[in-house]
């Protein structure tokens, strides 16, 4: 059933981004899948207004570093929540303000309790 | 950029050569668009009940020219009139200085002095007038009839040929009005014919009405002022009254300048202070209802040209036209205020000389709070109270003014400790306008908490709420921006009747997404109300509609909407 937040699924990796996509809908929530940071980035520019970012961090031409980096820096897009899908230190999280890390192969449990956490769901 | 400045200088430079170089053949162009545009209504009512267009033409300009002409003739005999009596006008008035001289000191005394060099002067005139009559008489016996005749009527011969060339403009302008009109629709706009000739044909009807109303105005102030004079006994009361509607062209200062020569000839010939008392507070009192009751409520509560502009403007054509440019300042700046507001290639001129201030309310505040001017930006939102309401206010001061801070912010024209100094500031100005307005009654019974989403503007927009409903004593309890799981934890140990989410746009949605979801889990029977300023939000529609997804019990968009909701609730 729908619970009606939005995540936006950011991966280089097609095989990795549907089976996310597909674990996410199964939650009830509605996913929408871009390439790279710069892609993305399109995608909110264009007004879609997601409760929560997933994003890799290694992605050809806008890496999920820059893609972060940007996201904090603007005051239309710094509070929508980020997990990350990689391995990060306290202190590379700490730089990019972002609300969660996890390596991959991710904990799939682990990783859907973070996001109904950080949805409010 | 500079180059830029440089050709608008050149460009206007040579603009007032032409000006000022035409003047021969621009005065009558512009006298006989003024008549045309005085005329047309007249003439298009009449063709409107089925008189054909030359008879209209005929009718209309024939009364033009009649009155004028009576007006004239009756005029040209008082000033003659007046002028054989001059000589002992200014005898009477010699005598009467003579008499304050002996009889005060002072200020009076120095108003006398300039009265007799004044008496002088005229004294001078008409001796050197009659000079010249009598060098004339000498050349007339040398001349014939028909020399005589050229000399009698040479004077007269360029006036009359003027009025003339006028005449047959305004003709031809009223005959081909419609014609007149496509030319300058397609010289202006050919692209858009259809948009151009609606506003142009806004402009023009807004400039007749305008031109013309002004004109019975002045007739009829010149009118009562005749009247008034000839009952305070002044002689060559209907020149005074002609000169006076004349005058009253000239902006602000017009009735006053037309005052100075009746309450002198007063002061002439009248033995005491009555009548010249009476003349000018007639003047005065006539000027006062007509400036500030008659105009506006004829003409409605603007002129839409800013007084300023208009004296500015009167100086300029005076300058450059002399006493014609004097009559034609007011049609001419109000023409180029109204083409400015409807063409918009010539929009400097609409705010240049329009009456409407350079800045909204809202941006005029934004500026001044930007500018640390808190007290004027406390007068700018009291100015709005005092016309409105203080919620009516805050939405159309001081909400837009915080869009504008976001816009500002998200584009990085302003850091993020300047937002805050921003917000700092209109909290400051909110309290001094909250200080000014106590409770109207104390009136609580439900609990009702103001949760930020996200910013310390998200707050402030709740205080704005709060100041609103604290006038009908129902106080509201602003929290903290704190991270917002936190937040959802306070709200949740307090247990409120109501919930007040701000969220400014775009940035505070998300949180107040989540806010509402995790409140309405914890609180089912608690009313959710989010207050979210659309203006700037291009998908409002869908971002409420989430909102009322996620737990929202109701999602308004003004601080008055959100003031309803929460009396409402109050009621319940």
């Amino acid at each position: 059933m729908a619970n009606g937040c939005k995540i936006l699924v950011v991966d280089d990796d097609i095989a990795n981004r549907e089976t996310l996509a597909g674990v996410l809908e199964n939650e009830g929530y509605a996913v929408a899948m871009a390439e790279d940071g710069s892609v993305a980035m399109s995608l909110l520019k264009n007004g879609f207004d997601p409760d929560l970012i997933l994003t890799d961090l290694q992605m050809p031409v806008v890496s999920g570093w820059e893609f972060c980096e940007a996201l904090k820096k603007s005051t239309v897009w710094r509070s929508i929540p980020v997990v990350v899908l990689a391995g990060m230190t306290p202190e590379q999280r700490g730089k990019l303000q972002v609300e969660g890390a996890f390596e991959k192969p991710t904990d799939v449990p682990t990783l859907l309790f973070r996001i109904n956490e950080l949805c409010g769901v | 950029m500079r180059s830029l400045k440089v050709s608008v200088v050149v460009e206007a430079a040579l603009l007032v050569a032409i000006l000022a170089l035409g003047k021969t053949v621009l005065v009558p162009i512009a006298l006989a668009f003024y008549f045309a545009f005085v005329l047309t209504p007249p003439a298009e009512a009449l063709e409107r009940v089925g008189v054909p267009r030359s008879l209209s033409l005929l009718t209309v300009v024939g009364a033009a020219v009649s009155g004028f002409a009576v007006l004239a003739a009756l005029l040209f005999s008082q000033i003659a009139s007046l002028a054989a009596q001059l000589q002992s006008y200014s005898q009477q008035i010699t005598h009467k200085i003579a008499m304050l001289r002996e009889g005060s000191m002072g200020p009076l005394g120095a108003l006398s002095g300039a009265i007799t060099s004044l008496g002088q002067l005229i004294n001078a005139e008409a001796s050197d007038a009659n000079h010249s009559a009598a060098q004339v008489r000498l050349v007339h016996e040398d001349t014939n009839a028909l020399q005589q005749l050229e000399a009698t009527l040479r004077p007269l011969l360029q006036p009359l040929a003027f009025a003339g060339v006028i005449l047959v403009l305004t003709v031809f302008m009223l005959a081909l009005r419609e014609d007149l009109r496509g030319r300058i629709i397609q010289l202006l706009g050919p692209q858009n014919v259809t948009v151009t000739t609606r506003t142009m044909s806004e402009a023009v009807n807004r400039i007749s009405h305008y031109l013309l109303t002004q004109a019975y105005i002045n007739l009829s102030f010149g009118a009562v002022i005749a009247v008034g004079l000839s009952l305070i006994g002044l002689p060559y009361a209907l020149l005074w009254g002609a000169v006076a509607g004349l005058l009253r062209f000239v902006p602000l200062i017009g009735a006053f300048i037309a005052v100075l020569l009746p309450s002198l000839i007063a002061f002439a010939i009248f033995p005491g202070w009555r009548e010249t008392g009476l003349t000018v507070l007639l003047f005065v009192v006539i000027d006062v209802l007509v400036g500030n009751f008659i105009e506006p409520w004829v003409m409605g509560k603007r002129t839409g040209v800013s007084a300023l502009a208009l004296l500015i403007s009167t100086l300029f054509w005076t300058w450059l036209w002399g006493p014609l440019g004097l009559v034609l300042a007011t049609p001419l700046t109000v023409c180029a205020a109204v083409v400015g507001r409807h063409v918009p290639r010539l929009k400097f001129l609409a705010i240049a000389l329009g009456d409407e201030p350079g800045l909204s309310p809202s941006v005029d505040f934004y500026q001044r709070v930007l500018a640390g001017a808190k007290g004027d930006a406390v007068r700018v939102v009291q100015r709005q109270v005092s016309l409105t309401s203080l919620g009516e206010a805050l939405d159309a001061v001081v909400r837009p003014s915080l869009m504008l801070m976001t816009r500002d912010q998200s584009q990085q024209a302003i850091d993020d400790s300047a937002a805050e100094q921003v917000v700092k500031d209109v909290v400051d100005v909110l309290e001094k306008l909250q200080g000014k307005s106590g409770p109207v009654r104390a009136a609580a019974s439900l609990s009702v908490v103001g949760l930020p989403a996200e910013s310390p503007a998200d707050g402030l927009l709740l205080k704005m709420l709060a100041a609103v409903t604290h006038q009908v004593g129902l106080p509201i309890d602003v929290m903290p921006v704190m991270p917002r799981a936190e937040a959802v934890e306070a709200v949740i140990k307090r247990k409120p009747g109501m919930v007040c989410i701000g969220a400014m746009p775009p940035g505070g949605s998300v949180n107040a997404r989540f806010l509402c979801r995790r409140l309405r889990a914890a609180l089912p029977q608690c009313m959710i109300l989010v207050l979210l300023p659309a203006e700037i939000e291009a998908h409002v529609s869908e971002t409420a509609a989430r909102l009322r997804e996620a737990g929202a019990s109701q999602v308004v968009f003004t601080i008055r909407e959100a003031d309803g909701a929460v009396r409402q609730a109050m009621s319940k």
